[in-house]
């Protein structure tokens, strides 16, 4: 069954207004990652043109591969984009009229145009609503084991000063994209490979600076990192955080979460990392990894506001009620005091 | 003014993620700010940008038209490869560029500096790519360097009577003559510019030595440049100068204490001590006079730190060249105003200080 998308970049019209050099550079390099894997990208068409690109496979499988690295190289040169991938082909038509005849090239006039018709316009559709950096994958959400190297993750809607979390499917961080940099026991998977985390929250937190609209773009690549990791094995032993990953650390550890302290559902980002924690623990923490977390927390009051209405796939109903507890009971503690 | 480079390479290549090239100017920015600490002097005052692009196995002739014919490349000074390139790549867009350096990354074990692809300021270099981010970085130091200490003095004057390109054929002429002391191996004669920041072989991360050895080599070759000119005017004229220099300053003299008010409480000496490294010219010396702004409004702290560095307190200073002030005037202005900083326009003749007419703002 064929599968298409529609991938866009973000940002070009503040970039356009900022400089036309930083735009033609962008485009360039969006150009260039698109075109630079595009060999493993099986049994595929892909047309880009300006700051977006229509594509389309046969299979399901074949965009992972090609996805992800194309994502390593936009992000580590600093760009970021929305992309959407959903069931169905793509109908690809090109003009190209006038110009003269032969081998010779072509001169003015010259008309050339590329119109998409198929699942086209559900893909562009997709794209622009997904309010998101990412790739929002079109799955229907079943109790069935999601296919490999694809996580649950979500996005925020903001509406005025509400916000709204819609969940969606994305493709995994590789465990080096989003490792320590000063880690030496994860090595890269293939050359030109670059750790992104500490690029995300760098971004992110420059986009702030633009306006939260923007800057909770970024907030589905933090629950992707999460969701990315395992939490299972988290242990404090003589005071250090043991088998902690890189992203579990920028959260609960640290001033980072200092410089991405604007962002529109932040508290989301820890309820969800607290969810991952609990279910990966089996609903069994260690203690004081338990307490440490939770002092975290509590420095986001609104981590404890209005549980009710976050969504079941933010946090689970049995993680929500043992947050209450612990919660309550470090209440319990200073009263106690 | 912000200036530019452009890195392009393939998306393997270390330069490639912006990491990387933040490190660059991260570590251009130590180097400045060091020279700005120990001589007090504006030289981290110009900015760097780097841009690396994947070329995607695309050829010269196709990511260069595509990339720079927006047209808008005064602000960039050079272009790192791993191409070898042509002067038919880079002459349609950068033939009028103010300063433009091409950079190849080779195989050879030596860099070498050679003929530029432009006919004026410009040069070439090849390097191994053990030292590419050495060159990059030498590069921009001396950019920031040369742009600060055009402003005034030996160096004004050559720009006056030679421009710019006058002026770097000088500095090539005195590179070759120093070549020994730097890590690029060769310079050829026809280069019509160098890197007076790359005459020194010390480790990439000796940030403290570089910035000396850096700051030293440019006052060495404005020396030399000083040295020439006296050694070219005629005898007569020469006396007639020198007299003229001479009166003027027995009618002009005013020294520092003299200044109304505070003259007596500024750290003369500290101020004679950094002048003596100056080259001769007209500098403002921005002098922070209240510090109490540095605990209590975060705008103002960041204002002050940015003139003073962050261990500003009362009585630190700043000289910088006055035709080189007027980029930071509106920020500085409102600190004036503020009175939390005094402005002394002051003249720099063979080491001493003298204040100039009017001398006092803020």
């Amino acid at each position: 069954m064929s599968w298409c998308g529609y991938i866009d970049m973000l940002g070009t019209r503040s970039m356009a207004g900022r400089s036309a050099g930083e735009l033609t550079g962008s485009l360039f390099n969006f150009h260039s990652a698109l075109q630079a894997h595009f060999p493993i990208f099986r049994d595929a068409d892909c047309v880009a043109f300006s700051d977006g690109a229509f594509f389309r496979t046969s299979e399901f499988e074949n965009f992972r591969d090609y996805y992800i690295k194309v994502r390593n190289q936009l992000f580590q040169a600093g760009l970021f984009f929305r992309c959407a991938y959903v069931e169905g082909d793509i109908e690809i038509t090109e003009r190209d009229v006038g110009g003269g005849d032969g081998d010779l090239p072509r001169e003015p006039p010259r008309f050339r145009s590329f119109t998409f018709a198929g699942q086209a316009p559900v893909a562009y559709q997709k794209e622009s609503e997904f309010k998101g950096v990412g790739c929002y994958i079109e799955l229907l959400p079943t109790s069935a084991k999601l296919p490999d190297g694809i996580i649950e993750s979500f996005f925020i809607r903001l509406e005025g000063a509400r916000l709204r979390a819609e969940r969606f499917f994305d493709f995994a961080f590789s465990a080096y994209e989003i490792s320590d940099p000063k880690s030496e026991q994860i090595t890269k998977e293939y050359v030109g490979q670059q750790r992104l985390l500490d690029e995300i929250f760098y971004s992110c937190h420059a986009a702030l600076s633009q306006s939260d609209q923007v800057g909770s773009y970024f907030l589905p690549l933090f629950i992707s990192a999460i969701k990315s990791e395992s939490f299972a094995k988290i242990t404090i032993v003589d005071h250090k955080w043991q088998n902690a990953p890189y992203i579990f650390l920028k959260l609960f550890t640290g001033q980072t979460l200092k410089a991405i302290k604007d962002l529109p559902g932040l508290n989301l980002i820890l309820l969800s990392a607290f969810d991952h924690l609990y279910s990966g623990c089996d609903g069994a923490i260690p203690g004081e990894v338990e307490q440490r977390v939770l002092r975290k927390m509590l420095t986001r009051p609104s981590c404890f506001r209005n549980l009710d209405r976050v969504p079941t796939f933010v946090i689970s109903p049995k993680a929500r009620r043992r947050l209450i507890e612990i919660k309550a009971e470090s209440e319990d503690v200073a009263v106690a005091r | 003014m912000e200036r530019e480079g452009f890195v392009v390479v393939e998306n393997t290549h270390p330069l490639f993620p912006k990491v990387a090239t933040s490190a660059i100017v991260a570590r251009v920015k130590a180097i400045l700010i060091e020279i700005e600490k120990t001589h007090h002097i504006g030289a981290s005052q110009v900015s760097f940008k780097i841009t690396s692009l994947a070329k995607s196995g695309q050829p010269p002739s196709i990511y260069i038209k595509s990339v720079f014919s927006t047209g808008s490349i005064d602000r960039i000074r050079f272009l790192f490869t791993i191409d070898k390139l042509t002067s038919s790549n880079v002459e349609p867009y950068f033939e009028n560029s103010p300063l433009f350096v091409t950079i190849t990354e080779v195989i050879d074990p030596d860099a070498e500096l050679k003929v530029g692809l432009l006919s004026a300021r410009s040069c070439h270099i090849n390097v191994p790519a053990s030292r590419s981010v050495r060159v990059i970085e030498d590069l921009m130091v001396d950019i920031a360097l040369g742009n600060l200490l055009s402003q005034s003095g030996a160096l004004f004057d050559v720009v006056r009577m030679e421009e710019f390109s006058g002026l770097y054929r000088r500095k090539a002429k005195y590179f070759r003559s120093r070549a020994r002391a730097s890590w690029i191996a060769s310079i050829d004669r026809g280069a019509a510019y160098a890197p007076l920041s790359a005459l020194n072989k010390l480790p990439d991360d000796d940030v403290k030595g570089r910035a000396a050895a850096a700051y030293a080599e440019w006052l060495r070759f404005i020396a030399s440049v000083s040295l020439g000119a006296a050694s070219h005017g005629t005898i007569g004229s020469e006396i007639a100068a020198e007299s003229e220099s001479a009166a003027s300053n027995v009618r002009h003299r005013r020294h520092l204490s003299t200044l109304k008010r505070f003259g007596r409480q500024l750290p003369i000496r500290r101020i004679e001590a950094v002048a003596k490294t100056l080259p001769d010219g007209r500098y403002m010396i921005m002098v922070l006079r209240r510090s109490s702004a540095l605990r209590k409004s975060p705008s103002l702290r960041g204002r002050i730190v940015g003139l003073f560095g962050l261990n500003a307190r009362i009585n630190s200073f700043r000289f910088i060249p006055a035709d080189a002030f007027m980029p930071a005037a509106h920020t500085v202005q409102q600190l004036a105003k503020s009175g939390h900083l005094k402005l002394i326009e002051v003249k720099i003749d063979k080491g001493t200080v003298d204040l100039q007419p009017f001398s006092q703002r803020g």
